[in-house]
């Protein structure tokens, strides 16, 4: 009983892999999906497919177990099945169902000979007698179980590489049947003291099995390979914990020595300072952006003499403005080349061992978003996800909710200014005014939800008056300083110009990170200058920058104090900014354009001015006619969207440049899957083979005694099948009696006896006996049950 | 298994890598075929152990070293399915098994039940555990097993083994002349009475008895005469129970097989171990001083040349012929005793257990001083004292 349990239990695994596995090349599970089945798989197989399979397999492992009447029952059910099947059909019906196969397997299927259901039935039906009698001869041949065990993972590993994609059930059928085999082998080479027989030992193991099969079914399985979010996620917490302690425990008091460079939550200007080497962010970039980066971190509007505060109190979001101004501005200059000026694109900007709430974004920055591993896609077309970050605006600083730490990341959207080109200087210096149409034409070009009304041309408004109001105030400054600022700027006439003539005055200081102490009767604008400018002539970039703004405010043009990181950049890919990378610089409003930012730090002017070529730069002389018929097309047509096709010239753009899927395009299923089964079978069969030849030679090798005790033990079988079994302590006499009483054709079990009690020698007349006795229970069998006949006449071999 | 656990945590970090690489549901049925194995095997190492019903029994909880006792233990599974293996861990470190079960795997299908059945004996005198000590379970694939320690643990009572000595060859004259004068009494101080039905024939003083014409009794006055004294070490000199216990068992072993062949040759003997003593002049005696020998306890503080010292100043070791010492160690200050009751024409023999080479004391010995080696492995039987 035992035997034909573990019989069901694995052909039926055998089963539900080869069904899962190609069931659907053959039509199964295209028809009568439940419910239930859907929401569990994805995969069409129903339900009452499984249990169609069960029965059958149920059947044959039993048959010979039911009572003869029941087996004539169950035969009868099955013919007139068939009978009313092929009734039904009719005669065409019939032909065209062979027909369906005849295509099938020419692989020329027309349309109109779909699968129906009759053929899924008749197809679980040939699949489920298949495996079931592969599994017998697996169960007879451990070395065929093992080599299509072999042969299921060498599938599931090219399956990986191929990406065939198998079903989560055949995985999981693959993974069983190999496990099982691995396990068998382990219990077949283990020595214990055992009560009962080995052979079906497995049967009362078997409820743990079907425990870990239910498991593995349930288990989740993603078509992505796995992220480890949570071990990132984590780390994150560790790292970040790490970092609150640590600033926890700073202190306060700054002694009067060496301090570090790096943003702090105070515009001080220090006296000496040093730049360290801490990982502080992260930049990623998917193309090369032509110049370098300059990421906001905090803006200032006022200084006391020894550090900068912030005392705007707009919560506008200032940088949006202030990006969809200068967008605005260019689009109304040059609507065609408008990358001449303004480069769009996006990077990443991730945390490293930082723990702060400001967001750091590069100037002209329009959108704040989570990066494309983090984004939620929508569950059906059009429905709307909202993939923004949340940040408050603060005093004219953009912060997160919350303090953050290492493992943060999010996308920006900005655009690069082509600083210190000829075009953009006249670009900067021409006048542009707005209109409410063209203000919501370029909101609407701009933010992913085509929103026309996320900010009005009142905002904007409000938004200059604001920075008139907060950036605009004029120092108050001393004779002296008053005397070199109209000396520095006594030719220039637009404010581009005097904010030039400021910002090389102030390259022509000395640059330097060791200052000695700063001094402590400085308390006004005028006095630093004043020690700035005659006295001491030379500091790093924060003085320089409060510098500049003071004299670019006195001479009226709203400017800011900015602290950020400044960051070379040189191709794509991943760039770590450190904390000796923190920057101060100046901003200035040019009204109608934005904030234009300058660089008035010796050094770092490299840094700062790195422009890109024009489409005009480009253009030989001969080509000017072509440039010229350009332009005239060109003007014809409406404002575009922002074109998505990269070029030379890295005139990239933004989320919208779709990447091609370049994964392996894996040829037909069907070539796959009979390709895969031809291995199976291949293997089997040189299985079969071998086994075959090297129990032939065994079989040569053997003496007569051992032929002739092979050949008693077989007969023994043979009369157990024929109803008559050797009972525990019955001697063969006794047997004897039992099948001349049973009225069996007499076979000889004399000579057995004389060997095994009587020490007979044993010769070849004795194996002949043995033979014809085998041969006349053959004939029995013939006639009482066939199937046992020709499996006991192929494997019984002395 | 651990290699085959190594196997395992390999194909494991393999099959991260893989999820860390492909998706698809071969790399993460791949993943959970092996995360699982673990959980599923927990799941049956429990079941395994609920149902599995073990019992072991001996025949007698209080033994002598030496002493062949029969032992079985039964194992049953009580549960509807089947139980790969079950083996056992043993307390066999102090126990001589005529068949070991140490190696016996069992593997027991629902119902099924084995008995195991041998003869034990206990190599060393002590208190300590015996039989199953741990019930192993172990799964399908040999992969993890689970230890449960078995509810109820045997403890035994061991007490030390007598060996019955043929002879004790260091003072081999001497006790043939004790063994003499065993039975002497002091005859002119001998206290006499009348003879009363039911004395010892061989109490009778028939000198006394002539001279008066009445059958007189001699009835023993003052102590028996003391021939041998013998000291016991008993320091503690090691924590480790399988240094402590063998040295502890061979130093009892010497004790009770020469107070046994004393009291066989009826030689009163004073016993002496720590500030306890015994006065063994009888089978009575002995048998009384031999249930006391498995309480007696060896500790750490105790100092056997000292008490030897005191011994010796107190004159009680004078009134001995033979003075017999069981050590572990020695030293000047036993030397120098040995060699001062030496003096006072004694016999003195230090027997010392230890197994390492005690020939640098050899110079010590003479006529009245033998100082004679024993290992914890030492057969008294075959090599006499």
């Amino acid at each position: 009983m035992e035997k034909r349990i573990s019989r069901l239990w694995n052909s039926f695994l055998l089963t539900l892999l080869c069904l899962y596995w190609f069931g659907n090349a053959l039509g199964i599970g295209t028809h009568s999906k439940t419910e239930f089945y859907n929401k569990y798989s994805k995969a069409g197989m129903d339900v009452t497919d499984w249990l169609f399979a069960l029965f059958l397999l149920i059947l044959f492992a039993f048959f010979t177990k039911f009572e003869k009447r029941i087996r004539y029952v169950l035969l009868g059910v099955l013919a007139a099945v068939i009978v009313l099947a092929v009734g039904n059909a009719g005669k065409e019906g019939i032909i065209e169902f062979g027909q369906t196969y005849y295509y099938g397997m020419i692989g020329k299927r027309p349309e109109m000979f779909a699968w129906s259901a009759w053929h899924e039935r008749v197809q679980i039906f040939l699949v489920t007698t298949g495996c079931y009698f592969v599994w017998l001869l697996m169960e007879k041949v451990l070395i065929i179980r093992s080599a299509s065990a072999v042969a299921l993972l060498i599938a599931a590993v090219w399956d990986l590489y191929a990406g065939t994609s198998f079903r989560h059930m055949t995985a999981v059928c693959i993974f069983m049947f190999v496990i099982m085999t691995v396990m068998e082998w382990v219990q077949k080479r283990w020595h214990k003291t055992r009560s009962g027989k080995k052979k079906c030992h497995m049967v009362w193991f078997m409820p743990f099995m079907l425990v870990y099969f239910v498991l593995m079914t349930l288990m989740p399985m993603s078509d992505k390979p796995f992220d480890w979010q949570f071990a990132k996620n984590i780390y994150q917490k560790f790292v970040n914990m790490y970092l609150y302690l640590e600033k926890m425990f700073e202190t306060d008091s700054e002694p009067e020595e060496l301090f570090s460079a790096g943003i702090s939550d105070a515009g001080k200007l220090l006296g000496n300072i040093s730049k360290e080497k801490e990982e502080v962010l992260y930049v990623k970039m998917e193309y090369k952006i032509p110049s370098n980066l300059y990421l906001i971190g905090s803006v200032y509007d006022s200084f006391d003499g020894k550090q900068w505060t912030v005392n705007n109190e707009s919560n506008e979001n200032d940088r949006v403005l202030d990006a969809m101004e200068s967008l605005c501005a260019s689009r109304l200059y040059d609507d065609v080349n408008i990358s001449d000026y303004l480069l769009m694109t996006s990077i990443e900007i991730g945390f490293e061992y930082t723990l702060t709430d400001m967001v750091y974004t590069p100037l002209k920055t329009w959108i704040v978003e989570k990066t494309d591993k983090d984004k939620i896609e929508p569950d059906y077309l059009f429905q709307k996800v909202d993939n923004t970050i949340p940040y408050v605006i603060k005093n004219g600083n953009m912060f997160f909710e919350e303090e953050k730490g290492y493992g943060t990341r999010y996308q920006v959207y900005f655009a690069q200014m082509n600083l210190n080109h000829p075009k953009f200087d006249e670009f900067i210096s021409s006048e542009f005014t707005y209109d409410e149409q063209t203000w919501k034409k370029m909101q609407k070009m701009y933010f992913a939800d085509n929103s026309e009304t996320r900010f009005s041309l009142e905002d904007l408004n409000k938004h200059r008056e604001n920075i008139y109001k907060v950036y605009g105030k004029a120092p108050e400054l001393s004779p002296k300083v008053q005397t070199y600022l109209e000396k520095i700027t006594g030719e220039a006439e637009t404010d581009i110009e005097k904010l030039r003539a400021i910002e090389n005055a102030l390259n022509d200081l000395e640059y330097t990170l060791l200052l000695g102490d700063y001094p402590k009767s400085i308390d006004s604008e005028s006095e630093f200058l004043e020690y700035f400018l005659f006295e001491n002539q030379k500091g790093y970039c924060s003085y320089f920058a409060t510098a500049f703004v003071m004299l670019a405010r006195a001479e009226g043009i709203p400017t800011r104090y900015v602290e950020g990181y400044c960051l070379p950049v040189n191709g794509a890919g991943k760039k770590t900014i450190y904390s000796g990378m923190a920057h101060g610089w100046p901003e200035a409003y040019i009204e109608g354009i934005g904030w234009i930012p300058f660089e008035p730090t010796p050094g770092y002017g490299g840094m700062r001015y790195t422009s890109w070529e024009t489409q005009d730069d480009r253009w030989d002389e001969e080509d000017e006619e072509r440039k010229e018929e350009l332009i005239e097309e060109t003007k014809e047509e409406p404002m575009e969207e922002p074109e998505n096709v990269p070029d030379d010239s890295a005139d990239v753009l933004t989320n919208d440049a779709a990447k091609e899927d370049t994964g392996i395009k894996p040829e037909s299923e069907a070539f796959k899957t009979v390709l895969v089964a031809g291995i199976i079978i291949v293997v089997t069969t040189a299985g079969i083979l071998i086994t075959t030849i090297l129990n032939k030679k065994k079989r040569d090798k053997r003496s007569i005694a051992e032929k002739i005790s092979i050949a008693m033990r077989q007969n023994l079988q043979l009369l157990h099948y024929l109803g008559v079994s050797h009972k525990d302590n019955e001697t063969l006499t006794e047997l004897k009696g039992r099948i001349q009483a049973d009225k069996l054709e007499l076979v000889s079990l004399t000579p057995y006896e004389e060997i095994l009690y009587g020490n007979k020698e044993v010769n070849e007349g004795i194996l002949q006996i043995a033979l014809e006795d085998r041969r006349k229970l053959l004939q029995l069998l013939k006639k009482q049950r066939w199937i046992v006949y020709l499996y006991c006449k192929n494997t019984m071999k002395v | 298994m651990k290699r085959r656990k190594l196997i395992f945590g390999a194909i494991w970090l393999l099959s991260l890598v893989v999820i860390s690489f492909f998706g698809g549901a071969v790399s993460y049925g791949f993943f959970f075929a092996m995360t699982l194995l673990p959980i599923t095997s927990l799941i049956y190492l429990l079941y395994a152990h609920l149902v599995l019903k073990v019992q072991q029994s001996l025949d007698a909880l209080e033994l002598v070293g030496g002493q062949e006792v029969p032992y079985s233990y039964r194992i049953k599974n009580e549960g509807r399915l089947g139980i790969t293996s079950v083996r056992f861990e043993m307390y066999d470190e102090y126990v001589d098994w005529r068949e070991s079960p140490k190696r016996e795997e069992y593997e027991l299908m629902p119902e099924d039940e084995f008995v195991f059945t041998t003869m034990l004996s206990c190599k060393y005198r002590g208190e300590y555990e015996l039989g199953i000590r741990k019930i192993v379970a172990t799964d399908l694939l040999r992969l993890f097993c689970k230890e449960k320690t078995i509810g109820r643990i045997l403890r035994v009572k061991v007490r030390p083994k007598i060996v019955n000595l043929n002879e004790i060859k260091a003072i081999s004259e001497i006790i043939t002349l004790q063994s003499e004068n065993a039975a002497e009494k002091t005859e002119p101080d001998a206290v006499v009475r009348d003879y009363v039905r039911g004395d010892s024939i061989k109490k009778v003083h028939w000198k006394a008895s002539a001279k008066t014409g009445e059958l007189k009794t001699r009835t023993d006055i003052g102590e028996v005469k003391k021939g041998i004294s013998i000291l016991l070490d008993i320091t503690s000199y090691s924590k480790e129970r399988a240094v402590y216990l063998p040295l502890e068992n061979k130093m009892l072993e010497v004790l009770v097989s020469l107070g046994y062949y004393f009291t066989t040759r009826h030689m009163p003997v004073s016993v002496f171990f720590g500030k306890e003593n015994s006065l063994i002049s009888s089978l009575q005696d002995f048998e009384n001083f031999y249930n006391k020998t498995e309480e007696i306890g060896f500790l750490p503080q105790e100092s056997f040349s000292v008490r030897l010292q005191e011994l010796f100043e107190s004159g009680i070791l004078s009134e001995s012929k033979v003075f017999l010492g069981i050590c572990h160690e020695l030293n000047e200050s036993i030397i120098g005793v040995a060699e001062q009751l030496a003096s006072m024409e004694m016999q003195v023999v230090l027997y010392v257990v230890t197994d390492e080479d005690i020939s640098q004391y050899s110079v010590y010995e003479s006529a009245n001083i033998k100082i004679i080696g024993l290992t914890t492995k030492t057969d008294l039987q075959q090599e006499g004292l």
